[in-house]
């Protein structure tokens, strides 16, 4: 073998982060369960829509994150951080001026080339509309590009809807976009729907011959909201997921996001269902 | 030149005549629909060392082994076998193995009613390196007290009663049988190379080879939690890191939450592949559990549960021990 | 003329040292690693064979390789540690500051056996092609010399013929034969040259090509001789490179569960494979200051999957187990076209449950010649794979 002859030794460490500095911290929703944090003023790396980063409470541990800011605007990265674990609690704890530790960019984003022209229909069912939002404002800054943009947007409950300016101003009032928002549960002042998100989908987007829909949130959403396109009659390629796994070092080599011969952090997160169809059914 | 699982000196027809006891056994009870499932030992290379066989079907009943070959101990099958299967599941087993099973059930693991215990005399398990020329008897099994069975335990059969007194008088030690390994250690107790500095450093020499693979949390019949305090991430209890402190925090809790509940099968120094005496902690925590609680024979599960019960009575550390056989719960 | 490791031509380079000088020889690879070079050799302590750092290199005993099969646990923690750390910190936000540690000590590792030296070249695979290299890995293996010794005895556990390889591959940086009182020695890439240069500057010593050739052919017929082992007469190379169906197929066949049942989840046998290299990070915090360190891991661990949020695509043990297996001898394969398995037979001996990946192996191979007959005669291909075994 001639891995050896070109070692890459004096290369930096890649499981070494960088530091990085929180701008702002912005809360999403009520509960305050899910904050966005703007890092930096302006990315340190390049970036496509549906990348992730290693963010990091240092002291707490490392979590991948999807990129919810646009490589098409300056302005710091934009990491949209739920609440869960060790990590993403301690995250939280922090605010404007705090150090975070910062490693990226991984994975393959969204497959830019095979939407554009297209008609998109993006799917986000919770803290998933985070990456789907990065590709949105992507979009919309390259609007001649794309056909017609359907963003179905679903949560729990109205508190827990994220980006709420861009659901309810921003989007809506693009040309040619249309942003449908459901609840799984209603609450009182809530008008818009109540009902879940692939069933949502399933009632209300009428496919064009050229649909294509993008889809992120978690595992049994996911799952519903694929069979709800297929029977819609959407073809295998031309439903995009993200794919959402615990990852630990975000570069291939430490294993836990092994899938047949695939590194979800590598080459995923980002699969089309035919591509998925091809690999052990482990997700 | 004895075939390697047929030392010289070995009993062989006694042992032939309690497999086919044990085969019949097997066959009856899947064939009347009594269990599920019967755990016991099959042949497998190389040197035809027993592994765990999961017969289901009578027909399979043949392959069931008994012998010094038999390396696994497989009591600790029942917790998911169990639940993995409609009916009854039998263990057709040696004394460890049956012991391993009590605590199971002394745990509230598993239930009683869920499980049949049969117990077969044993002769001691072989140590894999020496049964190529032969066999070498486990160290722990020189010092076995439940090699034959014993009766009117509630709820387990005997197979085989009629030729336990001839294995019991195969010498497992001697000229013309069985070599015993060496002992490693002095016997277990409070003794110079277990405290202090010289115990420190014994220690820290083992500990400093432990992979923290988790072979002998995963073998260990009274390690039988669903969630594990020391292989749990989140929370991260033990770090995960191989210096010495976590190494000792590793091995020390695991002894102290096995305290009183070893059943000295030996299956942790047997499984640990950088071949640390785990038995020598075991065995010093089960002293103490003795001298502390008067109880004889710590590692039979029974009704006594030192660390599990609180009594008044429980003796106080700060003040002198008890003397011999006044126990709490003598 | 011969070809080099790397494929290109090259003039073959080799030596005949009586063998009680090999402490000249570990000091002639002490010498081309660097000054402060370790020298790691195997040593028999209570009847098992560890990798031991060794202080001199007179220590050496030159019958060790022919009393030892192999060490019960792989090299592999000299050049990828069980614990290492990735950066420390000092203070607490906004004052941190990171720290990277010191480059390791060049390693002489002296006496691995063929299938240990090729399992460097899969972890090279596995870790160091492609965007994000495990750099911290590359620095080791680049300041590692590598002097493999060929096995004049086998146990029945080695399986390195099913792997496709023998006791005599060439492999490492130098190749040692052992035969009677002699040592005779191939160099196989430039670090081995220059071990004997260096060598060759202290003892003089005859070239020995015919004599090494000789040696290999009396070795790969005579190490053969032990009682068999599960893996005999197998040869896991005829598992078709995986194309999608053939993967499918093996991971939806139904035998999983049963070869399963004696399995306890521990991670011995990831522990003790020369090619295993799952990793877990941590946050070792002490008050202001800190490390994140790597450590061994292992797929068949309950909760290596698990996410934050509760969820876990391999929750059953079966399922942990089929992946272990099918990363060893098929997904590797898939990606960079050699088995991640040299057959060292470690897990086989190690298990506490007595599995062996033979066991496995046999189902795989019989799997893929079922597709392979259904091509053949024409039956559609098979549907998708039944539901995961619970």
């Amino acid at each position: 073998m001639s891995c050896r002859d070109s070692l890459p030794v004096s290369s930096a460490d890649p499981l070494v982060p960088t530091l990085a500095v929180i701008e702002q911290v912005i809360a999403e929703t009520d509960s305050g369960l899910i904050r966005t944090f703007v890092i930096g003023e302006e990315s340190p790396f390049p970036y496509r829509p549906g990348q992730c980063a290693m963010l990091s409470a240092i002291g707490a541990g490392e979590s991948m994150i999807a990129m919810a800011s646009t490589p098409s605007r300056g302005g710091g990265l934009e990491f949209t951080v739920k609440a869960v674990g060790g990590n993403t609690h301690a995250l939280h704890q922090l605010g404007p001026g705090d150090q975070v530790g910062l490693r990226g960019p991984y994975g393959n984003g969204f497959p830019l080339e095979r939407l554009a022209g297209r008609d998109i229909a993006f799917v986000g069912g919770g803290i998933g509309m985070s990456g789907l939002r990065s590709l949105v404002n992507y979009c919309l800054d390259d609007r001649e590009r794309y056909g017609r943009l359907t963003v179905y947007s679903g949560a729990r409950s109205p508190g827990e809807l994220c980006y709420r300016t861009e659901l309810t101003e921003v989007w809506p009032a693009a040309p040619r976009t249309e942003v449908m928002v459901t609840v799984d549960q209603g609450q009182p002042g809530w008008s818009g729907n109540v009902g879940l998100l692939p069933d949502y989908v399933a009632a209300n987007l009428e496919p064009s011959p050229d649909q294509v829909a993008v889809v992120c949130g978690p595992p049994v959403m996911i799952r519903y909201a694929t069979e709800a396109l297929l029977r819609l009659g959407l073809r295998p390629e031309d439903i995009i997921l993200t794919l959402e796994l615990k990852m630990q070092c975000g570069i291939g080599r430490c294993g836990r996001c092994n899938i047949g011969d695939k590194y979800v952090c590598r080459d995923g997160p980002v699969f089309t269902v035919a591509e998925l169809g091809r690999l052990p059914e482990e997700l | 030149m004895p075939d390697a699982g047929q030392p010289v000196g070995y009993p062989a027809e006694v042992l032939r005549d309690l497999q086919q006891l044990v085969r019949d056994c097997a066959r009856s009870l899947l064939e009347q629909g009594e269990v599920g499932m019967v755990i016991g030992h099959r042949a497998a290379a190389p040197y035809g060392r027993g592994v765990p066989a999961f017969v289901t079907e009578p027909g399979e009943a043949g392959q069931l082994m008994v012998g010094p070959q038999c390396q696994v101990g497989i009591g600790k099958y029942l917790l998911d076998q169990t639940r993995a299967t409609r009916g009854r599941v039998a263990v057709i087993g040696r004394g460890c193995d049956i012991l391993a099973a009590r605590r199971l059930i002394a745990d509230n693991r598993v239930a009683p009613d869920q499980v049949l215990l049969l117990w077969v005399p044993c002769a001691g398990r072989a140590v894999p390196e020496a049964m190529a020329k032969g066999g070498a008897v486990a160290r722990h099994c020189l010092q076995c007290d439940v090699r034959l069975p014993e009766p009117g335990q509630d709820g387990i059969e005997i197979i085989g009663a009629h030729l336990a007194g001839a294995l019991a008088s195969a010498s497992l030690v001697g000229e013309g049988c069985l070599e015993a390994t060496a002992p490693r250690i002095a016997p277990a107790g409070p003794g110079a190379d277990n405290a202090g500095d010289a115990g420190y450093e014994r220690w820290s020499g083992w500990f400093e080879h432990c992979l923290r693979c988790y072979a002998c949390r995963a073998t260990c019949p009274a390690c039988n939690c669903d969630i594990c305090v020391l292989e749990s991430r989140s929370p991260q209890w033990v770090e995960r890191s191989t210096a010495l402190p976590q190494q000792f925090m590793f091995h020390f809790i695991r002894a102290m939450d096995v305290a009183g509940r070893c059943v000295n099968c030996g299956e942790c120094e047997r499984a640990c592949p950088a071949g640390i005496p785990l038995m020598d902690l075991q065995q010093l925590v089960a002293a103490d559990i003795t001298e502390l609680f008067g109880v004889e024979r710590p590692h039979v599960p029974g009704e006594h549960e030192p660390l599990g019960i609180f009594d008044a009575r429980d003796p106080d550390p700060e003040r002198p021990a008890r003397t011999s056989g006044g126990g709490a719960l003598s | 003329m011969t070809t080099a490791r790397d494929g290109s031509p090259r003039r073959r380079h080799t030596g005949n040292l009586s063998s009680d000088r090999l402490g000249a020889l570990a000091r002639a690879a002490l010498a081309v690693a660097g000054p402060d070079a370790v020298l790691w050799a195997p040593r028999q302590a209570a009847q098992r064979w560890a990798w031991e750092p060794i202080t001199s290199p007179d220590d050496l005993d030159p019958r060790t390789w022919r009393r030892m099969v192999n060490t019960r646990i792989s090299p592999k923690g000299i050049l990828l540690p069980q614990t290492q750390e990735v950066f420390s910190w000092q203070g607490r936000t906004p004052k941190i500051a990171l720290d990277v540690p010191p480059p390791p000590q060049p390693a002489v590792i002296l006496g691995l056996r063929p299938c240990d030296a090729v399992a460097f070249d899969r972890l090279d695979e596995a870790l160091l092609v492609g965007e994000w290299p495990d750099v911290a890995y590359a620095r080791a293996r680049s300041r590692a010399v590598l002097v493999t010794f060929a096995c004049e005895s086998m146990s029945p556990e080695c399986m390195c013929e099913a792997a496709g390889l023998s006791p005599t591959t060439p492999s490492g940086d130098l190749l040692v034969l052992p035969a009677g009182e002699s040592l005779l020695l191939e160099a196989l890439t430039a670090k081995g040259e220059a071990v004997l240069a260096e060598l060759e500057g202290r003892e003089p010593m005859p070239e020995a090509g015919s004599l090494v050739d000789a040696r290999r052919e009396e070795l790969a017929g005579a190490a053969g001789h032990h009682a068999p082992g599960l893996a005999a007469g197998q040869d896991w190379t005829r598992l078709p490179p995986a194309d999608p169906e053939t993967v499918l197929a093996m991971f939806g066949m139904p035998g999983w569960e049963e070869l399963a049942r004696p399995c306890l989840s521990c991670g011995l046998c990831a522990f003790v494979c020369p090619t295993c290299h799952c990793f877990a990070l941590t946050d070792e915090p002490r008050g202001d200051t800190g490390r994140r360190v790597r450590t061994w891991d292992s797929c068949g661990l309950t909760d290596f999957m698990r996410a934050a949020g509760g969820h876990d695509p391999r929750p059953a043990k079966a399922q942990r187990m089929r992946q272990r297996f099918l990363h060893k001898l098929v997904y590797h394969r898939a990606a960079h076209g050699s088995l991640m398995c040299t057959g060292c037979g470690r897990c086989a001996a190690g298990c506490p449950a007595g599995l062996h990946i033979a066991t496995a192996a046999k189902m795989l191979l019989a799997a893929a010649e079922q597709v392979a007959q259904d091509a053949l005669s024409g039956c559609a291909a098979p549907g998708r794979p039944q539901e995961d075994p619970q």
